[in-house]
């Protein structure tokens, strides 16, 4: 009896050290690419929350049933609000990290709140003389660090324990290119890949990938082809392009997936830049390892209108046993495609409102009759606006109801085109080509709308309409919940399955990041960003005078249960 | 003594504030001050119609869409029809920015096509919207 005893009490002694040392081990464990594809449901590990792009959170401890309890859990300010909060935060390990203007850098406490480092950079003074600042939209994380592009283009590995520098690469001259950093970079194996602001500079915009240990460049890929037929002239010097938001990876067939920006300049009045301008406006799927192009879909040829293909996500699904990658195009239309070759499956309209063209053909892709504005001097009226049928605030697909929650704009405008020479010297000027001014739809008052639809045909479930057009991102959890901020400055809560509201909390600036959820200590939780500012608010004042005085804002806001 | 004292320092400290008004920020229209304005006297005269004519091309290209309104119109950037602007005001702005996220453009655009902005922007302090 006693040496029955004495062996279960060993047994169970040897059991609990050996849970005990794999406990450690799994915590000691770096962020390594690994744990960045396994899905754990209490993390949000990647701007996306996974390769994916779905920013689908498995969580359901919220759901429908008890999401009208829930309640502030905490709130951090960070501190600068000039073009408000637009990031998504990540939570690793119960740490949440984000980024806000200026390039600050928070690790808090995911149940408190409570600060754990920040981190903030010194800026080069050239920032203040640039288009692009002092907003940043996400961090990426693995190895160990938390890694981020600058305003003044370079990027930076923190280490996360403690967010000291582990190193600092800079990649852009900033100085000369008036170019920088605003998206989230994708850690992919040993690397860290982002793309760089250039859509409206007369530069060439490139997407790069950092090694994650060191900070040395592994490669870059020039977004503006080396090919006279699609550039005319010296125009490819000054083409723009770039990769300013965050892309996608498929580590089956070991591809990114990656939209570029638009050619500069924005406009065309005729000549100022010959051919198709690849691979601007583009999505593009590049080998990680080696940066080599392995197939490209150009959605809007001779972009004119400053459609680009740089915003938000591109999902990867499968359907009836073909690989698909779903992407929305700032013309409002959703591009899938056969994700191994670039083939299109699909093109459907998330706007009711276009005019750009009159069709945009489902199986070969040609944009049917398009508008163009090329008079100079002329206005000429146009839908969907500069800001898109969507800007490049992400939706959210839900594996569980198989359906994607998309926002989208019904804005018109009139765009005056004017000949521009370039200016590269001393610095990159502005390089639009013509202006705009917002309008409202033949016929109706402008809105936007958030719908829940089929991501492969574009059936459409639900639809709840906003005055202004909604530009926050979306949240999908496993509790059957959508999740989304509006510019006034509600959250709202809604019923996946019927678009019913459930919950909503104002929290006092508009929304222009992205809400995640995350579990600590296993309690639900959802960070809202809250913080209104942003480029593309600029255009709303022209149809709605009001939202000049919207206030601006710059913080978390995290839910809980009671 | 105490009240002449207080007298006197009124006096200079008023005669310091009117110094620092004329000859800094808020009244710029007398030659005599041209040279010790930010950016020194204008390479034309800004009242030229030629002139603001092409300060309001550079304008479109540049400054509006995003930022400023069309024409200069209602924006989240300030409205600037209407809006009474002073010269060395309106100079430091385009060429060094503001903190509330407006770019300065002294690296990114030659000296003159500053002061076609200028002689735009002012020009436009003229027009009443009904």
């Amino acid at each position: 009896m006693r040496t029955r005893t004495f062996r279960f009490t060993t047994l169970t002694v040897a059991l609990l050290l050996a849970s005990a040392v794999l406990a450690c081990v799994a915590q000691a464990q770096p962020m390594g690419a690994s744990r960045l594809t396994s899905d754990d449901p209490n993390n949000w590990p990647m701007y996306h929350r996974s390769y994916e792009s779905y920013r689908y959170s498995p969580l359901a401890q919220i759901n429908k049933t008890n999401v009208k309890d829930l309640q502030v859990a905490w709130v951090h300010q960070s501190g600068v609000v000039v073009q408000g909060l637009e990031s998504t935060p990540l939570v690793i390990d119960g740490v949440l990290y984000y980024i806000a203007s200026n390039n600050r850098v928070f690790a808090l406490d995911g149940a408190t709140g409570k600060e754990i480092w920040h981190y903030y950079t010194k800026l080069d003074p050239v920032v203040t003389t640039l288009f692009f600042q002092p907003y940043n939209r996400g961090l990426a994380a693995g190895h160990g660090n938390v890694y981020f592009g600058t305003l003044d283009g370079r990027v930076i590995a923190l280490n996360m324990k403690n967010g000291k520098e582990t190193w600092v690469t800079t990649l852009l001259d900033t100085k000369k290119c008036s170019c920088n950093f605003t998206g989230a970079p994708l850690v992919v194996k040993d690397k860290v890949i982002l793309g760089q602001t250039a859509g409206e500079l007369p530069i060439q915009g490139k997407i790069f990938a950092v090694k994650a240990a060191d900070g040395s460049k592994a490669w870059e890929f020039n977004v503006i082809k080396n090919d006279p037929k699609s550039w005319g002239g010296e125009s490819g010097k000054f083409g723009g392009g770039g990769g300013w938001m965050t892309g996608s990876y498929d580590p089956a067939l070991n591809l990114v997936y990656w939209g570029t920006g638009n050619p500069a300049p924005d406009y065309d009045w005729g000549g100022a830049r010959p051919g198709d301008n690849l691979y601007t406006s583009s999505v593009i799927a590049l080998d990680p390892d080696t940066g080599q192009l392995k197939w490209h879909y150009q959605e809007v040829p001779h972009d004119d209108w400053d459609y680009d293909s740089g915003l938000g996500e591109s999902l990867i699904m499968d359907r009836d046993g073909k690989k698909l990658l779903v992407h929305q195009n700032k013309s409002g239309f959703v591009f899938v495609m056969d994700r191994t070759n670039g083939k299109l499956h699909n093109v459907w309209p998330m706007t009711h409102t276009f005019t750009f063209v009159k069709s945009i053909d489902p199986k070969t892709g040609e944009l049917v009759g398009r508008s163009s504005p090329r008079e100079v001097g002329k206005p000429h009226f146009v839908c969907p606006w500069i800001a898109g049928g969507r800007s490049w605030n992400s939706g959210s697909y839900s594996p569980k109801t198989k359906l994607w929650y998309n926002t989208a704009m019904e804005v018109c405008e009139e765009v005056t085109v004017e000949k521009q020479t370039p200016v590269t010297e001393p610095a990159a000027g502005l390089f639009f080509g013509g202006d705009q001014v917002a309008k409202h739809p033949p016929g109706g008052e402008a809105y936007g709308h958030l719908d829940a639809r089929d991501p492969v045909t574009g059936e459409r479930k639900w639809t709840v309409n906003f005055k202004y057009p909604p530009i926050g991102s979306v949240l999908s959890t496993g509790g059957d919940l959508v999740f989304h901020g509006d510019v006034e400055g509600t959250v709202h809560a809604y019923d996946a399955d019927s678009g019913a509201e459930l919950w909503n909390f104002r929290t006092g600036s508009g929304h222009r990041g992205g809400p995640i959820s995350y579990s600590v200590n296993g309690k639900q939780y959802i960070a809202v960003p809250s913080g209104l500012g942003s480029l593309v608010l600029g255009l709303y004042p022209a149809l709605w005078p009001e939202v000049e005085h919207f206030p601006a804002g710059s913080a978390l806001f995290v839910f809980s249960l009671k | 003594m105490r009240s002449s004292r207080l007298f006197a320092a009124v006096t200079a400290a008023a005669l310091f504030a009117a110094s620092v008004t004329v000859g800094g920020w808020l009244v710029d229209h007398s030659p005599g001050f041209a040279q010790g304005l930010p950016g020194g006297a204008p390479p034309f005269d800004l009242t030229d119609t030629k002139v603001i004519g092409e300060g309001a091309q550079l304008f479109r290209q540049t400054c509006t869409g995003y930022c400023h309104g069309k024409d200069g119109g209602p924006s989240r950037a300030p409205k600037l029809r209407g809006a009474k602007l002073e010269r060395a005001y309106v100079y430091a702005r385009i060429t060094k920015g503001s903190p509330n996220g407006m770019p300065g453009f002294e690296t990114t655009m030659p000296g003159e096509n500053i002061w076609k902005l200028v002689a735009y922007v002012l020009s436009l302090s003229k027009v009443e919207d009904k």
